[in-house]
């Protein structure tokens, strides 16, 4: 993170899987991000309204297509008090071999992961946050 | 593709045949060379060969009316594919292809059936594996349940570590979601915890198991209840 030091960036995460949430928001802590955890896309609407800064706005929901996630995303981006240019990263779940390992910059500050390796979230993440934070 | 002299030492049930039995099927193997995605048992249709894994790994899926599919168990070097045959079924609703490619020894199924029907070791052998098939089978209903996904996951690379004898393996995010019941990006965040404690290292579907006792130590119990078993039947 190449901000001043000791600043945290903060990630607004909407995860509806019960089994990945424990486990996506303990790695999002460990890599030093502020993690606000929602758990579907009404919860998040509530609580977005009382978030006063998010740098990074991630989300993953279950049985939608990515055009689906991110629809959602936008809707909870556009409810924000804060910013709303936050870039907004949308993770893929079912994809062809393809695009595997590939993250698609979708509009001006949207993405979609097509996760293939372990490191890939962790470095899109970086990524956006530091080119925000610079 | 075939290939002579077909080494059966390396399937653990052909190496716990004793001689004579292992002569009246050996003219009847055919080593065989198996690729990723290869269909070996197709639904409903009746089965042929019996297989028996050297160093490739098959994966048996279920299909649901909408066509989604989930794993149902996976067969290495500890057994073999086409216990329908032996048990009067014929044929099977699940199919089984290779996931990770290699080496099987290929015999018809009717010769395999011949010589299970001679009450011999091969039929105790064959009897104790599929005993230890629905012990992995209950164990995993148990563990998709109970067990959260590092431990699961730990588990699933060190039982496939097993099946095709090599601490490389395969396996892309897809199949390990699958196999887990879980999502791609659970799957992620848990490959992404066992490679940052150096268990494992991860890069484009290669999974190799860095260090063996440390990533048991990481695996939910299922893994040891299900080698206990296997051992308590086959050492």
């Amino acid at each position: 993170m190449s901000q001043e030091p000791g600043y945290q960036p903060t990630i607004f995460l909407v995860e509806e899987d019960d089994d990945t949430r424990p486990i996506l928001k303990h790695n999002l802590k460990t890599y030093g991000y502020r993690v606000l955890l929602a758990l579907d896309e009404e919860d998040a609407l509530d609580r977005i309204d009382g978030v006063k800064h998010a740098d990074l706005l991630l989300v993953n929901l279950v049985g939608k297509t990515p055009d689906e996630v991110l629809q959602v995303g936008r809707r909870i981006r556009e409810h924000a008090r804060y910013d709303g240019h936050t870039p907004l990263v949308v993770i893929a779940e079912k994809f062809g071999a393809d695009v595997e390992g590939t993250d698609v910059n979708v509009a001006a500050n949207d993405w979609v992961t097509y996760l293939e390796d372990p490191g890939q979230l962790r470095n899109l993440l970086r990524r956006l946050t530091s080119k925000r934070e610079g | 593709m075939s290939q002579s002299r077909p080494v059966p030492n390396d399937n653990r049930l052909l190496a716990h045949l004793p001689g004579e039995e292992l002569e009246l099927l050996r003219p009847h193997m055919e080593q065989v060379q198996l690729a990723h995605g290869d269909l070996i048992i197709k639904p409903h249709v009746p089965i042929k060969d019996i297989y028996f894994p050297l160093t490739c790994l098959f994966s048996m899926v279920t299909t649901m009316e909408d066509g989604s599919t989930v794993e149902s168990g996976s067969i290495g070097r500890e057994g073999m594919a086409g216990t329908p045959v032996l048990l009067d079924a014929a044929e099977t609703t699940m199919p089984t292809f290779t996931q990770i490619p290699g080496e099987a020894i290929r015999i018809k199924a009717a010769t395999v059936k011949e010589v299970y029907e001679q009450g011999g070791a091969l039929k105790k052998i064959i009897n104790r594996y599929i005993h230890t098939v629905i012990v992995v089978s209950s164990q995993s209903t148990a563990c998709n349940r109970l067990h959260h996904i590092e431990a699961r996951l730990a588990r699933w690379l060190l039982m496939s570590s097993d099946g095709v004898g090599s601490c490389e393996v395969n396996l892309t995010h897809e199949y390990l979601a699958v196999m887990l019941g879980v999502r791609r990006a659970g799957v992620s965040e848990a490959a992404a915890k066992l490679q940052e404690k150096n268990l494992i290292r991860y890069n484009r579907g290669n999974v190799t198991i860095l260090e063996r006792e440390a990533l048991e130590a990481a695996a939910c119990e299922c893994y040891h209840v299900v080698n206990a078993e296997y051992e308590r039947l086959f050492s």
